[in-house]
């Protein structure tokens, strides 16, 4: 488990390496003249007193590798820099988004967990079922929808037309910021702040659980076929013993590394439900430095990103280990 | 995946007929799937009106009509018109040529990608498939979406570096399914007959291999065209998209989102065609791996 | 077809505890009725090692799976099931589920498949003990271990908190043994219990088996397509074929005074030991109908050597008869003919003796 553990850890360098130096190829080599980039944008003409200043200021007139050097020695230092457009560290602006986000983000999983798993057991179990085809096509519609597209749709439903026709004020939700940011234990909305919270933590929701629910539901119809099932029906369990017992936890694997893997669309989902929502979080900050060209900010934010996302799937790798004796003895070595 | 494995095992005793027929067999399942056959129709339906939009919309979609502006649906403008007065029926119309050609364009570049990737790595093993996994791996480690921001911002917002853009962020899944099918395929039994005939390294990748890992890679790549007309959408929609008079769809909704109080037609017409485009690509795709598969149905 | 009137094989050896009369067990399918199990009639009793021989797909299987009420989708078109003078078929649930694995317990054919992976091979056989006895934790755990120890695995305590995945072939199925027999049934239903093992440890598994089978004082029913493995063990034995009875008796009379026309070609196809060289193996020709469409009258005459075509064979389907008066019934119109019929003549003589 540990050598497991290790060597999965390891893995991790490279990937984050490649992945940061190809974002600064992206930025710095490729589009021949970053400065004009960063001072204006592909399709815009910069003062060129600009575009020295930001020469100078950024050392794009030194040699590309010994930028690439001194990219990763101020990324190792945990120094991303400062907003080109007000001057705010980073950092600063890190540490204030990233925890919005991250609060959405565990309700957005919270659901797509509860909501996905459950119903995509049920839905195996009762296959054939009225509520089994419901779900089917109401999987395959949010599939399909995107998520700006269902972000409006929930703001006309729940907030638009609520207020059209006089609804009674405790049922309006709100669709824009955050509210008045107050939080209990972390992530629990308090006072008005739920009204916030609802629409973009569904809308963020919507994708990942219908592929959960998808996934399970297949996984699930896949154990109920398994020959140690029809042995755990011999054993004289109940049908719930049977499913709980011994089915749900090997219908899980795939899950769980669904989960994982999705773990990207989420953040890209992220990005598009805090623009429809105002959320002031980490996506939406890095889709505006993207349109501003706010390029310190766009690469500080998305190293983070990048980091996350390897980090939780490796805690999901771990876990499913944890799940799955046989992936724990195999890869790991006994203990 | 061992989908095939599956197609080849179930094809047993009872449906030993010649493999002319396993072709027919899945059409037959397929038309069978009724949400399938929907699908198929409302995508026959769309490519039609892509193709002869001139003929079934009197308007422009680019013409402004100075006396509409954010006009509501009518017998005149059958969807409304939006703010600066185009017909908005017309737009979208002429929008499923945006988005079909993106779709199908930017998925033939991933499914080459994917497929020479998979292949190689699949095929060769060893240093190759440690380099086009860890390759893989890195492109997955960078959010599609903020990948795609990070290259379109980079690359300008025309059409083709949209195509560009979703073409070189959509090849990781297909890479690893070709991988699979060929680390499957290449122990089976036919594979290792054509080695000992001597036939090349490449022809039986190509010829031999290839064709038996493809059911897979249609069944995803037709949902990955949906994959690609959502995510072109959502650069649309984050302005790093194709730019104004292009009647993109996600850009429409893009550009209708303050009017979501008053004019909401602006918001719902575009929306509900990219909608109904994604679930009908969704539910064709559903309906092929049923009919090629019939044992995950 | 008057089954329930048929003897259906007796035994003096211990009390009746199962006994099915005519039992007849169908799926509906979108391409026809499927007779999986289509009037079989017999009795085990205690003590006695009763084994079920045919081909895949002669309802061998799911006739025991019947019994077990591991059948959801099956229907029960006729015939009667009885355990210990209980109605099986109409047992509510929650008894039946009591008697599956308390009284009759279950071994399949693939240890490898049917043992959970992701629970200790220990949790799983302990399993049995907490649902049925009511058992703690602890107390299953060390039942479990118990019974590890008792179907031959070395070091039971440490074996018991490894998953199946780090268990060899053979020993997974000792530990389905040990799992069958935690609540000491009365009926042990083994499903080509071996045919997923090496031919090295088929015969030490089996041993085992038999070892337990007198230890806890309880009956076997065998599920074998193998006759081979028949021959030493069993003390009755039903020869199915195509859903139907075609022969039962004691394994001396089938291997001795064969009776039906199938047994008989079994036979012949099976390797002797003390065969000489020259000695010929002969398959039964054909393959086995599909069971939506039987051949009418008896369901072997498109196989059968000694079948009269036409006549009654192909319409007239055979009724189970005694042959001797202790049992030994088969279904063959002509069963009397093949008291001349010996297998070394049909392995010696290629051209058919019709009508012997």
């Amino acid at each position: 488990m540990f050598s497991f553990f290790v060597r999965r850890l390891l893995l991790i360098i490279p990937t984050v390496f490649f992945a940061l130096s190809f974002l600064f190829a992206l930025f710095f080599v490729l589009p021949g003249d970053p400065a004009t980039l960063i001072a204006g944008g592909a399709d815009r003409v910069p003062d060129p007193g600009v575009v020295e200043r930001v020469n100078e200021r950024y050392g794009l007139n030194d040699p590309i590798l010994e930028q690439f050097a001194n990219y990763w020695k101020r990324t190792l230092q945990w120094d991303l820099g400062e907003s080109f457009q007000n001057r705010r560290s980073v950092n600063e602006i890190l540490g204030e988004k990233a925890v919005n986000s991250l609060r959405l983000g565990i309700w957005a999983i919270l659901i797509e967990i509860v909501v996905g798993i459950s119903i995509g057991v049920l839905s195996a179990i009762r296959r054939y079922s009225i509520a089994d085809k419901l779900t089917t096509i109401v999987t395959a519609v949010a599939s399909a929808v995107p998520v700006f597209v269902l972000g409006f749709i929930l703001q006309y439903a729940f907030a638009v037309y609520p207020n059209k026709h006089d609804w009674p004020e405790w049922m309006h939700l709100r669709t824009q910021g955050m509210g008045p940011d107050t939080w209990a234990f972390f992530f629990i909305p308090t006072g008005e702040t739920w009204r916030h919270l609802v629409l973009p933590a569904v809308a963020l929701a919507s994708v990942s659980t219908a592929l959960a629910t998808r996934m399970t539901r297949g996984s699930m119809l896949e154990v109920l076929r398994a020959d140690f099932m029809r042995t755990a029906r011999a054993k004289g369990l109940n049908e719930r013993q049977v499913i709980v017992g011994h089915g749900l936890r090997n219908a899980m694997l795939p899950v769980i590394t669904l989960i994982g893997v999705d773990f990207g669309t989420v953040i890209g989902a992220a990005v598009l439900t805090e623009t429809t929502f105002s959320w002031p979080g980490l996506g939406s900050e890095i889709a505006s430095s993207v349109i501003s060209r706010d390029l310190p900010v766009t690469l500080g934010l998305t190293l983070v990103v990048v980091l996350a996302y390897t980090v939780i799937n490796l805690l999901v790798d771990l876990s499913y280990g944890w799940f799955d004796p046989r992936i724990r003895f195999s890869k790991g070595g006994k203990q | 995946m061992t989908a095939l494995d599956v197609v080849a095992a179930d094809a047993g005793p009872a449906s030993a007929a010649p493999a002319r027929s396993l072709r027919g067999e899945a059409w037959r399942r397929f038309r069978r799937n009724r949400m399938a056959m929907v699908g198929l129709g409302f995508l026959v339906l769309l490519v039609l009106a892509a193709i002869f939009a001139p003929l079934i919309t009197k308007y422009s979609p680019i013409e402004r009509d100075n006396s509409a502006f954010r006009a509501p649906p009518s017998g005149e403008h059958w969807f409304g018109t939006d703010r600066v007065g185009r017909d908005m029926f017309s737009r979208i119309i002429y929008g499923a040529r945006v988005s079909l050609r993106i779709g199908a364009v930017s998925t033939s570049v991933a499914i080459v990608i994917g497929v020479l990737l998979g292949s190689l790595a699949g095929y060769f093993g060893g240093i190759i498939d440690v380099i086009v996994m860890r390759l893989t791996d890195v492109f997955l480690a960078i959010p599609y979406i903020v990948l795609a921001v990070a290259i379109a911002s980079v690359a300008g917002r025309s059409e083709n570096s949209v195509i560009l853009v979703l073409g070189l962020t959509l090849w990781m899944g297909l890479t690893r399914i070709v991988r699979a099918s060929f680390l499957s395929l290449k122990q089976l039994e036919y594979v290792e007959a054509a080695h000992a005939l001597g036939y090349s390294r490449r022809r039986i990748m190509f010829r031999h291999i290839l064709p038996n890992a493809l059911q897979p890679v249609i069944v995803y790549g037709t949902v990955l065209v949906g994959g690609a007309i959502l995510s072109e959408a959502a650069l649309s929609f984050l302005a790093v998209g194709p730019q104004d008079p292009t009647p993109a769809w996600g850009l429409m909704v893009s550009q209708g989102k303050g009017d979501l109080a008053n004019s909401s037609h602006l918001l719902f017409f575009p929306g509900g065609a990219i909608c109904l485009t994604v679930l009908a690509l969704v539910l064709v795709g559903d309906g092929l791996r049923d009919a090629l598969d019939p044992k995950l149905s | 077809m008057s089954a329930a009137a048929v003897p259906s094989g007796l035994s003096r050896r211990g009390e009746l505890l199962l006994s099915v009369q005519d039992l007849q067990a169908y799926f509906d399918t979108d391409d026809g009725v499927v007779k999986a199990v289509d009037g079989v009639t017999f009795d085990i009793h205690r003590g006695e090692v009763f084994a079920v021989v045919g081909e895949s797909g002669s309802g061998k299987s799911v006739t025991a799976t019947t019994i077990m009420g591991l059948q959801p989708t099956i229907r029960i078109a006729g015939g009667s099931v009885s355990w210990k003078g209980r109605d099986l078929l109409h047992l509510p649930e929650a008894e039946h589920r009591r008697i599956r694995g308390g009284e009759i317990a279950m071994i399949f054919q693939d240890p490898l498949t049917a043992l959970n992976p992701v629970h200790t091979v220990g949790r799983q056989i302990g399993e049995m003990a907490r649902i049925h006895e009511g058992l703690s934790r602890k107390a299953a755990h060390e039942r479990a271990v118990e019974m590890i120890d008792l179907v031959g695995i070395p070091e039971a305590r440490k074996r018991a908190d490894m998953y199946p995945h780090e268990f060899s072939g053979g020993m997974r199925q000792r530990a389905m043994i040990a799992m069958a027999i935690t609540c000491k049934p009365d009926l042990l239903i083994a499903d080509e219990p071996t045919t997923a093992l090496d031919v090295t440890v088929q015969a030490q598994v089996l041993d085992v088996l038999l070892a337990i089978k007198d230890e806890i004082d309880s009956a076997i029913m065998l599920i074998t397509h193998d006759l081979g493995v028949v021959a030493g063990l069993a003390d009755r034995v039903m020869v199915m074929y195509a859903g139907r009875q075609a022969e039962i008796g004691t394994a001396a009379e089938l291997f001795y005074q064969t009776r039906h026309p199938y047994t008989l070609g079994l036979l012949a196809s099976l390797p002797r030991l003390d065969g000489g060289d020259d000695e010929e193996l002969v398959p039964i020709e054909g393959s086995p109908p599909s069971l939506i469409n039987v051949p009418p009258g008896c369901a072997f005459h498109p196989r059968c050597r000694f079948a009269e075509l036409p006549g009654r064979c192909d319409h007239e389907r055979p009724a189970l008869r005694s042959v001797t008066a202790d049992g030994h019934v088969t279904a063959c119109h002509f069963a009397e003919r093949l008291a001349e019929v010996s297998v070394e003549s049909m392995r010696t003589s290629a051209a058919p003796e019709a009508g012997a």
